[in-house]
């Protein structure tokens, strides 16, 4: 197991299992769009509105499937304190951020038409709200503290308060959200969600998961590059040999 | 269709978040490429017989 | 002084009473704080009294907040923290008695003048109770959740604006059940235990799981 978390294996990895993950995500994107909007019937009672759905939950299942994964990758940062569980977590953050801020956009998109107003102050809306600021805060700790390792492991200590704080979040704001009644609010219908629903909806959020996976995989990478570019730079720095790098750059720049 | 712009804007923003992510990943994946190549001879170069820039 | 949590707490007691030390200054931003939301909602005071206990809360946690970014920073600069983290008592100990002794030097302060702000913002009695009770029961809570904060960006020149990103949305359930249960001691139809209860709860967890995280982000300082 341990040779495939070694980042110049997991880079060689990278380089021959994306073009098929890639391409999965693009076929089932393919599929599950073709579905959602030619095969999906509208809802009798939302119309055509519903069809916001199969972005919507799919989006709201990767906020949450992404900040574990974060937390299984900050396990790893503690834990075994391996480089490669740091770039994993460095580059789900923003992926995160940006599905959680889809749910929302999303959401507030389909509730205008629904419920008359771009937002309420619903318990689910409230808690992913929460969600997204949490992931925010992540990604400003990442960019203020400049050494990696060390940033590694705050952002992992961070990621593991949430875990157990998240759940206590949604537990109080569910809490908050019964005691003040709010305004008649439309319900999703739970499970008794019809099969030509389901379907395009399980579909889109397997779509969805690869491209995550994708994003993910590639930003990984990303990570791995930079902290050897990093790594360079102090090489290049310390051994005196900067000038040697300036009269580089400087050619280059020639 | 009703509502069709509010159905149009959640698909369309959620294509152009998605494409921006992926962008800003591409772009910065191609920075860190070349600045891998501009230090890595700089660092290979403890080989003797490599010749100079 | 025998113990050195005991000494420790007195250290920590006397430096946050001293002048700079921020203890009294936490009262006089509560105090700004409850004199310039009227300015911002009017002075209507049927109004005020009844957002009151919201207003407190609001105040409390900024307070709160605003004074701990210090908590590890001096120790930090001064090179106490390494004394601290070398030392035989567990750090996380450590991280436990100086939360206690900052809460004693200035959330205490802000529990003992709430009701008499709460006065400013026309509550009835009971309201005072309630509020002050759960400001009591709730702020050691914020203190706690705001030393993990604090010690993960103890070494950062802006600090403390991003510690406020970090914890604010941490201390969301505390907010809830503390203005629900001052809420709760002027309507009868609503529940005081079952909030107030809660808020204990969330103070104990916090107390028995944050200085594990802070010590932890204190020792990665050090690395």
């Amino acid at each position: 197991m341990w040779k495939y978390a070694n980042p110049t294996f997991f880079l060689a990895l990278v380089a021959r299992v994306l073009p098929w993950v890639a391409g999965l995500t693009v076929l089932l994107l393919a599929v599950g769009l073709y579905m959602t909007f030619f095969v999906a019937p509208a809802d009798y009672q939302q119309g055509d509105t519903v069809r916001i759905m199969y972005i919507h939950v799919p989006a709201a299942w990767l906020s949450v499937f992404c900040y574990m994964t974060m937390a299984a990758s900050a396990l790893g940062t503690l834990v075994w304190r391996h480089p490669l569980a740091d770039a994993a977590q460095k580059a789900a953050a923003p992926i995160g951020a940006a599905f959680t801020f889809i749910c929302l956009v999303t959401g507030s998109l389909w509730g205008k038409p629904m419920w008359g107003t771009w937002w309420v102050w619903d318990a689910r809306l409230t808690s992913v709200l929460v969600l997204f600021l949490i992931y925010l805060g992540l990604i400003a700790l990442w960019q203020t503290i400049e050494e990696p390792g060390r940033a590694a492991r705050a952002a992992a200590i961070l990621t593991l308060i949430g875990v157990v704080n998240i759940p206590i979040i949604k537990f109080s704001v569910d809490w908050w959200n019964t005691l003040h009644q709010p305004a008649s609010v439309f319900r999703m219908g739970g499970p008794t969600i019809h099969p030509t629903m389901l379907w395009p909806l399980m579909v889109m959020a397997l779509a969805f998961t690869m491209l995550f996976l994708t994003l993910h995989l590639m930003a990984t990478r990303n990570e791995i590059l930079r902290r050897r570019v990093h790594r360079l730079t102090m090489l290049a720095a310390g051994s005196g040999e900067s000038d040697v790098a300036g009269a580089r750059f400087a050619d280059q720049e020639a | 269709m009703e509502h069709a712009g509010f159905i149009l804007a959640s698909f369309g923003l959620t294509f152009l978040v998605v494409a921006g992510v992926l962008a800003s990943i591409v772009i910065d994946h191609r920075a860190l490429k070349r600045e891998l190549a501009r230090l890595s001879p700089v660092d290979t170069r403890v080989s003797p017989d490599q010749p100079r820039s | 002084m025998k113990s050195p949590l005991a000494a420790l707490f007195l250290r920590e007691w006397r430096l946050a009473r001293r002048i700079g030390g921020g203890g009294a200054m936490g009262v006089v931003f509560f105090l700004i704080m409850v004199t310039i939301t009227p300015f911002a909602i009017g002075p209507d005071l049927n109004l005020l009294g009844r957002i009151g206990p919201a207003i407190l809360w609001i105040a409390a946690l900024l307070a709160t907040l605003l004074g701990l970014d210090r908590l590890f920073q001096a120790d930090h600069e001064d090179g106490s923290l390494d004394l601290l983290r070398m030392a035989d008592t567990p750090l996380e100990l450590v991280v436990l008695v100086k939360c206690l002794a900052h809460w004693a030097a200035t959330g205490l302060p802000l529990v003992i003048a709430a009701p008499v702000f709460g006065l400013m913002l026309a509550l009835e009695p009971p309201a005072l109770a309630g509020v002050t009770a759960s400001l009591f029961v709730g702020t050691p809570a914020l203190t706690f959740m705001g030393a993990m904060g604090a010690a993960l960006t103890a070494t950062l020149r802006r600090g403390g604006l991003l510690m406020s990103i970090l914890v604010l949305p941490m201390t969301v359930p505390v907010l809830i059940f503390g203005v629900s249960s001052a809420a709760a001691a002027t309507d009868v139809s609503l529940s005081f235990t079952t909030p107030f209860l809660v808020l204990c709860a969330l103070t104990l967890a916090s107390a028995a799981g944050a200085p594990f995280a802070a010590a932890a982000a204190l020792r990665n300082l050090g690395e």
